[in-house]
C-alpha cells in the first residue's frame, strides 16, 4: 500500500490538532489543548481507486516558544497550512511556514485552509486576502473542525494531488 | 547495562535503553519501562515487535539515529520531543541516539515533571490568546478615543461663550483622560516581529 507523510503546518491554536481529529476520529473539542512535539496519526483512504496509508504530522504551532524544525518536515508528499480565519497575523505565520516547507522538502501539494470557518462573524481575514491567495496559485478551501466543512475534501484534494506529483517523498 | 543499580537508575528516571544490533534489530537493555511495554502491545498487529511500530515517529528519528551511531555527521543525535498515545494516555518522549563502547545505543526517556514542557506551553499560549483578544478590543476603543480627543480639542479652539466654554473645557479634560487611558493598552505587534525564526 502507498504511504504518504502529511504535516499540518501554521501558529499556534489554528485547529490543526482539531482538523486531524476530526478527520481521523469524527471528533471536535472546545478545548484548546497546546501541541507540544509531534503526533503522529494514521489513516487509511481509497482515493481514485488507489489505497493510501496518511501520516498524519500533526506538528505544533510555530511561535515565540517552539520553531518547526526543517528535519521534521523531511520526506513529506504534501502538507497543509492552517490558518485561523480570526487572527490575521495567522496568514503571516503561514506564508513563513511555506517558506520553509518549501526550502525543506521542496514543491509539493499544499493547500491552505481557511480555519474557524463557523466563526466567520468574527474573521479578521477579507475576501481579499482570500483572492490575493487564489492568484498566487495557492488552493484554498475553508474548513472548519468544529462543524466538519471542508475537512474530508480537504485531505482528499491533498491526497489526490500527492498521488498525481512525482514520486518525491514515498 | 548489566550493572543493577544502573538498570535501577534508569527505570527510575523512566529512560528506556534500546540497543541497535548488527542485524539492524532492536534489543531492549535491561528492563523495559511499562509505558514502552504498552506501546508495543498498542502497536498494529504487522508491526507489534518493531520499535517504529510502536512509536511511528522513530521510524522518522532513525535514519538520523543511524547517521550518529555511524559517525556521519554528530556523534549523537537528538529527536525533539513526539508525543505517543499508549492505553488512552499522551506520552510526551524524547530519543537520544549515542554510540557508547560501540555500541549503537537509543535512549528514550519519557518526559515527566519539570521536563514536561506541556503545562508551561498551555499557560503561555492561552495567555498570548488573551493578550491578542485585549489587543483586539482595545483597537476597538484606541480609534473612537482618538476622534473624541479630535473633536474636543476643536471645539476648545471656537469662539464659545462662558456656559460653552466650560463644557468644552470638562470634554477636553475627558477626552484627555480617556486618550491617556486608550494609549496605554496594548497595540498590535510591529508586522514581521510575530515571532522570532
Amino acid at each position: 500500500m502507498i504511504q504518504k507523510k502529511i504535516c499540518m503546518l501554521g501558529g499556534f491554536a489554528v485547529g490543526k490538532t482539531s482538523l486531524v481529529a476530526r478527520y481521523v476520529t469524527s471528533i471536535f473539542s472546545e478545548k484548546y489543548l497546546s501541541t507540544v512535539g509531534v503526533k503522529i496519526d494514521k489513516k487509511q483512504v481509497a482515493v481514485d481507486g488507489q489505497d493510501v496509508t496518511l501520516m498524519l504530522w500533526d506538528i505544533y504551532g510555530q511561535d515565540d516558544f517552539q520553531t518547526v524544525q526543517a528535519s521534521q518536515l523531511r520526506g513529506m508528499s504534501g502538507y497543509l497550512l492552517v490558518v485561523d480565519g480570526t487572527r490575521r497575523a495567522t496568514l503571516e505565520t503561514a506564508r513563513l511556514m511555506q517558506q520553509k516547507a518549501m526550502d525543506a522538502a521542496g514543491p509539493v501539494p499544499f493547500i491552505l485552509l481557511l480555519n474557524k470557518s463557523d466563526l466567520s462573524a468574527q474573521w479578521e481575514l477579507d475576501e481579499q486576502a482570500f483572492f490575493k491567495l487564489v492568484e498566487q496559485g495557492w488552493r484554498v478551501i475553508r474548513t472548519s473542525a468544529k462543524t466538519g466543512e471542508g475537512v474530508e475534501p480537504a485531505f482528499e484534494a491533498l491526497t489526490r494531488a500527492m498521488l498525481a506529483a512525482p514520486a518525491a517523498g514515498q | 547495562m548489566s550493572d543493577p543499580v544502573l538498570v535501577h537508575v534508569l527505570r527510575a528516571v523512566d529512560i528506556a535503553v534500546v540497543e541497535r544490533l548488527a542485524d539492524a534489530r532492536f534489543e531492549i537493555v535491561g528492563a523495559s519501562p511499562d509505558w514502552l511495554e504498552a506501546a508495543f502491545d498498542a502497536a498494529p498487529a504487522g508491526s507489534r515487535h518493531t520499535l517504529a511500530g510502536a512509536l511511528p515517529f522513530l521510524d522518522h528519528f532513525l535514519p538520523v539515529a543511524d547517521a550518529a551511531w555511524h559517525d556521519r555527521g554528530a556523534a549523537r543525535a537528538e529527536s525533539g520531543p513526539f508525543v505517543a498515545r499508549v492505553a488512552g494516555d499522551e506520552l510526551l518522549l524524547r530519543a537520544l541516539a549515542v554510540t557508547l563502547d560501540h555500541r549503537s545505543l537509543l535512549l528514550i526517556e519519557r518526559l515527566t515533571g519539570d521536563a514536561d514542557t506541556r503545562p508551561i506551553l498551555q499557560t503561555a499560549r492561552e495567555q498570548v490568546l488573551a493578550m491578542e483578544q485585549l489587543t483586539r478590543q482595545a483597537a476597538g476603543v484606541q480609534a473612537p478615543a482618538a476622534a473624541v480627543a479630535r473633536v474636543a480639542a476643536e471645539l476648545a479652539a471656537a469662539d464659545l461663550g462662558p456656559a460653552h466654554r466650560t463644557i468644552a473645557d470638562a470634554l477636553a479634560a475627558a477626552s484627555a483622560q480617556l486618550q491617556a487611558v486608550a494609549e496605554a493598552l496594548p497595540k498590535p505587534p510591529s508586522k514581521g516581529r510575530r515571532f522570532s525564526q
